[in-house]
């Protein structure tokens, strides 16, 4: 069988967790599932949305997920003045509207960042890891905007998370 | 419930047969049940759409009804010894794809198994002193990866 498989958030200054995201819509307030429409959910022109902390879950039958993780943005365009940052981390911090300090998420494969797995997203260091249910360490990501991004929602972002299992 | 894979893995040992999911429904774990008894494996098979197998004494792979006399083994064992047996090599390499306004996958996640076999070989290096040349380990590896539609990349 095949590891089942979902994409998890925490959030807030007790770190709750929330299962089974049904988005990962960025926006001007620390929450999953966030409408986009809420007014007070908007991101302001040339400020930050709140930082996420996204995470691969995994249970069901597997021996081992992992090695070779990668994460980038495959599908999407981003408007002008608008950036989406990314990185890997094993440490949560409660999500803020202070810049992240990281790069760009990388938009192949080839530049992908690397993913590693463990038995929670803060244990996450290794490559590959036979726990279960076993857990990525935090994709953390964030738009920043400028003076200048147009009002209006960003649009569609694919996300593609590869891993080897067996 | 976890979903059943397209391929399922079967490994031919010296004196016994051991599939990933048994008569019994029990599940098998190639990392614990197969790759540490490499030294007893005569071949691994993954069955599915298609059959694929490679021959843990000689390095061939066959696919279908296809024998494909790899024979890389022996011509590496002619040159550089192989240390110990062939290793098999299986995996399933997943890509998922997260669209973030629905949370929704893209499409269906994107599976490529991966079947081959991979030995120690000791390889000659120019030393740095570059007068003489001193041995050195490498891995070696030969793997097919297999795709949704059947199409097959050597890698």
């Amino acid at each position: 069988m095949v590891a089942n498989f979902e994409w998890d958030e925490d959030n807030g200054a007790g770190q709750t967790r929330t299962h089974n995201l049904s988005n990962c819509n960025w926006g001007n307030v620390d929450q999953a599932n966030l409408d986009p429409t809420v007014e007070a959910n908007k991101i302001l022109i040339g400020e930050n949305s709140y930082s996420k902390y996204i995470f691969g879950h995994f249970s069901g039958t597997y021996g081992q997920i992992g090695p070779n993780g990668k994460l980038w943005k495959s599908g999407g365009s981003l408007p002008g003045n608008v950036t989406l940052k990314a990185a890997m981390t094993n440490t949560y911090a409660t999500p803020s509207k202070t810049g992240t300090g990281d790069g760009d998420i990388p938009t192949s494969e080839g530049a992908a960042l690397a993913v590693n797995f463990g038995s929670s997203p803060e244990t996450a260091t290794s490559s590959s890891t036979t726990a279960n249910p076993a857990y990525s360490a935090f994709w953390r990501s964030q738009i920043q905007t400028v003076a200048g991004a147009a009002p209006g929602s960003i649009g569609s972002q694919t996300i593609s998370l590869k891993y080897d299992e067996s | 419930m976890s979903d059943m894979p397209a391929y399922k893995w079967v490994a031919i040992f010296r004196d016994r047969r051991l599939s990933q999911f048994d008569e019994k429904g029990k599940v098998h774990y190639f990392n614990e049940e197969v790759l540490p008894y490499a030294d007893q494996l005569l071949s691994f098979w993954l069955v599915g759409p298609r059959t694929i197998g490679v021959c843990l004494k000689t390095g061939d792979f066959q696919i279908d009804d296809l024998s494909l006399p790899f024979r890389l083994a022996q011509h590496v064992d002619v040159e550089y010894p192989i240390e110990g047996p062939l290793r098999p090599i299986f995996f399933r390499r997943t890509t998922r794809q997260l669209d973030s306004v629905t949370g929704r996958e893209v499409a269906k996640p994107y599976y490529v198994y991966a079947i081959g076999w991979q030995a120690t070989v000791q390889i000659p290096i120019l030393a740095a002193d570059k007068k003489r040349y001193e041995p050195k380990e490498v891995n070696v590896k030969h793997i097919l990866y297999v795709h949704p539609d059947g199409t097959l990349v050597f890698g």
